[in-house]
């Protein structure tokens, strides 16, 4: 196995809660990553899926740095980044980049194609030389498949998926090892999702990038991903390789999420089994005691309220549904429908 | 004097007034580089206003080449003139003359200089005092913040010329840079309220985000990404402001307060315009007094029929064809479906029917509407108004903006029952809660007094089907529903829907891209591309074997996983551009299979056959090579 490149340990990010209006007192806090372990090989995609409120999207932030962590690690090749500031966080900042949800908010409007790839050679100008920037950012171009000439062009004169590779050659500029994509693809028509998929694939081959790649659509997370996570209300309730997720899902969240995912199939249409839960996702600001997921699940007992699952392998499950969930009663689900 | 700099700063104020506030989308504001440049200069509105702005710094800087006249100089006689003296008729007389006989042409001549001063100087100094404060106010938050936050507020409540006149009086010697100073530290405060608004926005921006995960430090994020971003309303208000000092200037010459030697009638202040406001939309489920029962067709019978209907839209840039000849018909209890990306034309389909299509600039151009066999498109708008909403209904897919947020849930679900029905107030709130409840809102009498935002997504969804349902209508038209909702959430609310079609028999169109839910809930699929149907089937049909190459396409690139580890199967190319649709068949550039056919002739939407040549019923596809997309 690879080695790990990425290695979260125990991550929080609360947002304080406060009143007054001069003298501000907390009053409490939206947990919205509340203690998070994983860690990110090199090579492998990792696919983060949760409902939104579930704390995907603040994670890609705290693991950017753009957010603190209120408390944990964050080990890049074994050193902590999550507190560093200054000159090293900016020289970390080089390995780990992002690609973001939204082509059109993501790109500097007043800026031409060039200066906003070129910008991250202005910030770290040790990366390239000043008289190869405009050859570096036109062979950037290129790379994610944009006609080179198209330089001095503005952001509006393109469509959101020809944004989307703009915004992705901007992340791979600084030659990083690492990208998070933070769903980079529901933004787009669906007839161009396929085909940035495909450029992120062939990017990770070329590169040997390590993508983490937060979405909401499963199929898609399958597709790309080697493990998958999934999270709810902050926490992680269960990790896997993909075959262990999505077909031997041991904890009751997942399994109702992969139930609910509507399949373009519609002969599966009445032999479906779907789990349609009852309510909505609570308030990361006052989460339910003991597991988070219990007052929508159908399985909870006593049990569930008082006491904390831990994200683990449980010992009475083997084979592949042997894999790290967080439920005090795992099993795989009988699936009518394979 | 820096004379054409500050021409072309004042001249292209304006137009950049016009560039955002016509269009509030980012889309145009951006165009503002060279390119807009050039629109400019050959807009006659705006070379015209160039002129008599230059024309005004002329004699601003020169006023002895406008008249001879001392504007000093007076001749008591001359208040009583009472024939114009016509051999200098033009240098001092046509404007007449003051009470101490000094021409008042002259008089405003040489009182353009203190104006254009004081004006430019003062409307510069507040901009730049102000944007400074606000973007640090707004980026930074926190307690630098709160201390310019409260400043602000003091100076806010300093009246203008009472401030000036303490202001001005504490000089010995008054000049024009004192009040150019007084005008400034009174003014600057506004400035900075609207420039740190601005930047909040701003400062949320992904591209903000990107920039300081790059690593960009705080000078390069204020300088290069939130300024060019966040100038737009300030100089907005510098605008309207500039003319405001000139008048406040101008008021303190009045009050013997300001420069004397200046003194001229006050410059017009230009109107402020509105305030800028969240439109508050309503809901569109339209309400008609009243209420008879509809009678329900069987099941098969169309009750409503889309033909030949063609739309267009009249842009800047040209005439985009939304939709062109579409026809569809939906039954009393079907379900259908109709499928495509944005651009595709299928919402616009939709506003068509429910009349709520923003007309200039969309316009109808051919076909009809059938509801009953109606034709609702030659229908009164009073006719159309008692079918929108209580026969055809819609749900769209931001509830959040189309509840009023001002107003209970309760109250807006019981308006219509209160407002058309007579309903008391009692009874309208039972009604409302009696909704709430069938949509299954859990504890509707706790929360019928709720606000919008109090809900989720998923609750405020039901809520607007409540809304639709409220009438029984005999149609709902759905426009993407569930797209902005989570997946768990997503089949609640599909359920539900197909749930209370079921119940009341209505026919449901069904608008989405999302491949996934029409194979859940749709009987048949009409299929869209560039404002065309390019194919309609039932809806097994067209999953197991399209009749329609970009059909394929859709379906083939929906991740398998047997293709783990593969390249997904793209549709090369990009959705076209409606104002650019291709020749012949518009999905021919993207098209794996197209021939010289399909690049010159638009494919008619022909009736498809098996092998054997019967005919499919139902299935229609618009491709020259339907018979090898099906069958090859």
């Amino acid at each position: 196995m690879a080695e790990n490149i990425l290695e979260v340990k125990d991550l929080v990010k609360h947002y304080p809660l406060t009143q007054g209006i001069l003298f501000k007192k907390q009053v409490g806090a939206v947990k919205a990553v509340d203690g998070i372990s994983f860690e990110l090989k090199k090579g492998e995609t990792l696919g983060i899926v949760g409902e939104s409120g579930c704390g995907k999207s603040t994670l890609a932030k705290v693991l950017m740095n753009l957010e603190r962590a209120t408390s944990g690690q964050v080990l890049f090749k074994g050193e902590d980044i999550s507190q560093l500031s200054g000159a090293a966080l900016k020289a970390v900042r080089r390995n780990i980049q992002m690609v973001f949800q939204d082509p059109y908010t993501s790109l500097n409007p007043r800026m031409t194609v060039g200066d906003i790839i070129g910008e991250p050679f202005e910030i770290h100008p040790e990366v390239a030389p000043k008289g190869d920037r405009r050859k570096a950012v036109q062979d950037l171009l290129d790379v994610v498949g944009l006609n080179p000439e198209y330089i001095n062009r503005y952001p509006h004169q393109f469509s959101g998926g020809q944004r989307q590779r703009i915004g992705i050659a901007r992340g791979l500029a600084l030659k990083p090892e690492i990208i998070i994509c933070d769903e980079p693809v529901s933004a787009l028509d669906v007839s161009v999702q396929a085909q940035v998929i495909n450029l992120l694939e062939q990017l990770q081959g070329d590169f040997g990038l390590s993508y983490m790649f937060i979405a909401h659509d499963l199929s898609i997370v399958r597709h790309i991903s080697d493990r998958v996570g999934v999270m709810y209300l902050g926490k992680m309730v269960e990790i896997g390789s993909d075959e262990e997720i999505y077909e031997n899902a041991t904890h009751p969240y997942t399994q109702a999420l992969l139930s609910a995912v509507p399949v373009p199939d519609p002969t599966a249409r009445e032999s479906r089994d779907r789990i349609v839960l009852a309510g909505d996702i609570p308030s990361p600001a006052n989460p339910p005691s003991g597991c988070r997921f219990r007052t929508r699940c159908w399985k909870a007992e006593d049990r569930c309220a008082e006491e904390i699952p831990l994200l683990a392998v449980p010992s009475v499950l083997e084979g592949p549904a042997a894999h790290e969930s967080a439920c005090h009663f795992p099993e795989v689900r009988e699936q009518a429908a394979a | 004097m820096p004379d054409l700099t500050d021409k072309k700063t004042a001249g292209e104020i304006p137009a950049q007034r016009t560039e955002t506030g016509a269009a509030p989308k980012q889309e145009k504001a951006r165009s503002l580089g060279s390119d807009a440049w050039h629109d400019l200069r050959r807009k006659p509105i705006f070379v015209i206003s160039a002129l008599l702005i230059l024309l005004l710094i002329v004699i601003a800087i020169a006023p002895g080449l406008f008249t001879s006249v001392d504007p000093r100089a007076g001749d008591l006689r001359l208040h009583y003139l009472t024939k114009p003296n016509y051999s200098h008729f033009f240098e001092a007389d046509w404007f007449g003359y003051d009470l101490q006989g000094r021409s008042i042409y002259a008089r405003v001549v040489y009182g353009a200089r203190a104006s254009v001063v004081v004006g430019i100087t003062v409307t510069l100094g507040v901009t730049i005092l102000g944007g400074i404060t606000g973007m640090l106010a707004g980026y930074f938050g926190g307690w630098i913040d709160t201390i310019i936050s409260r400043v602000t507020d003091i100076f806010f409540g300093i009246p203008l010329l009472l401030g000036a006149l303490v202001i001005l009086n504490a000089f010995t010697s008054r000049t024009i840079w004192s009040v150019v100073f007084a005008l400034v530290a009174l003014g600057w405060t506004q400035m900075t309220r609207v420039m740190r608004g601005s930047v909040i926005t701003v400062k949320q921006a992904d591209f903000v985000t990107a920039a300081k995960a790059l690593g960009a430090g705080t000078t390069r994020i204020l300088w290069k990404h939130i300024l060019p971003n966040a100038i737009a309303p300030v100089i907005v208000v510098a605008t309207i402001a500039l003319g405001g000092y000139i008048a406040t200037e101008a008021t303190l010459s009045f009050l013997g307060i300001g420069l004397h030697h200046a003194r001229r009638r006050g410059a017009r202040r230009p109107r402020p315009e509105a305030p800028l406001r969240e439109e508050v939309t309503t809901p569109m489920t339209t309400v008609i007094e009243n209420d008879q029962k509809s009678d329900r067709l069987d099941v098969g019978t169309p009750l409503l029929e889309v033909k030949d209907l063609h739309v267009e839209f009249h842009t800047r840039d040209g005439i985009a064809k939304a939709v062109n000849g579409v026809n569809y018909s939906v039954a009393a209890g079907e379900t259908l479906a109709v499928l495509g990306e944005s651009g595709s034309g299928k919402s616009v389909t939709a506003q068509t029917i429910m009349g709520i299509l923003d007309m200039p600039p969309g316009k109808v151009t051919q076909g009809e509407i059938l509801y009953r066999g109606q034709d609702m498109l030659k229908m009164s708008n009073e006719d159309r108004r008692k079918i929108r909403g209580r026969k055809i209904a819609m749900i769209f897919q931001d509830a959040l903006s189309a509840l009023n947020p001002v107003l209970s849930v309760g109250y807006q679900l019981g308006e219509m029952f209160r407002v058309h029905q007579g309903a008391s107030k009692a009874e309208a709130k039972a009604k409302a809660i009696e909704l709430m409840d069938r949509v299954r809102i859990p504890a509707a009498k706790q929360r019928v007094n709720d606000y919008p935002h109090q809900f989720s997504g998923g609750m405020r969804q039901r809520i607007m089907i409540a809304m639709a349902l409220s009438l029984q209508p005999d149609l709902i038209i759905a426009d993407e529903p569930t797209t902005a909702l989570d997946v768990t959430v997503q089949a609640q609310v599909m359920d539900l829907l197909a749930e209370l079609q079921a119940e009341y028999n209505m026919g449901l169109i069904l608008i989405t891209h999302d491949l996934g839910v029409v194979a859940d809930v749709a009987d048949k699929i009409a299929v869209m591309y560039a404002g065309r149907i390019v194919e309609t089937a039932p809806v097994h049909d067209l999953y197991a074997n399209p009749a329609h190459p970009y059909t394929k396409g859709l379906l083939r690139s929906i991740p398998r996983l047997d293709q783990k580890g593969q390249d997904l199967y793209a549709i090369k190319g990009l959705p076209p551009n409606l104002l650019k649709v291709p020749a012949g068949c518009a999905f021919n550039p993207r098209c794996d299979v197209a021939t010289d056919l399909c690049r010159t002739e638009i494919p008619a939407l022909h009736h498809v056959t098996d092998k054997d040549g019967k005919e499919l019923t139902g299935r229609r596809s618009a491709c020259h090579l339907w018979k090898e997309t099906l069958h090859g």
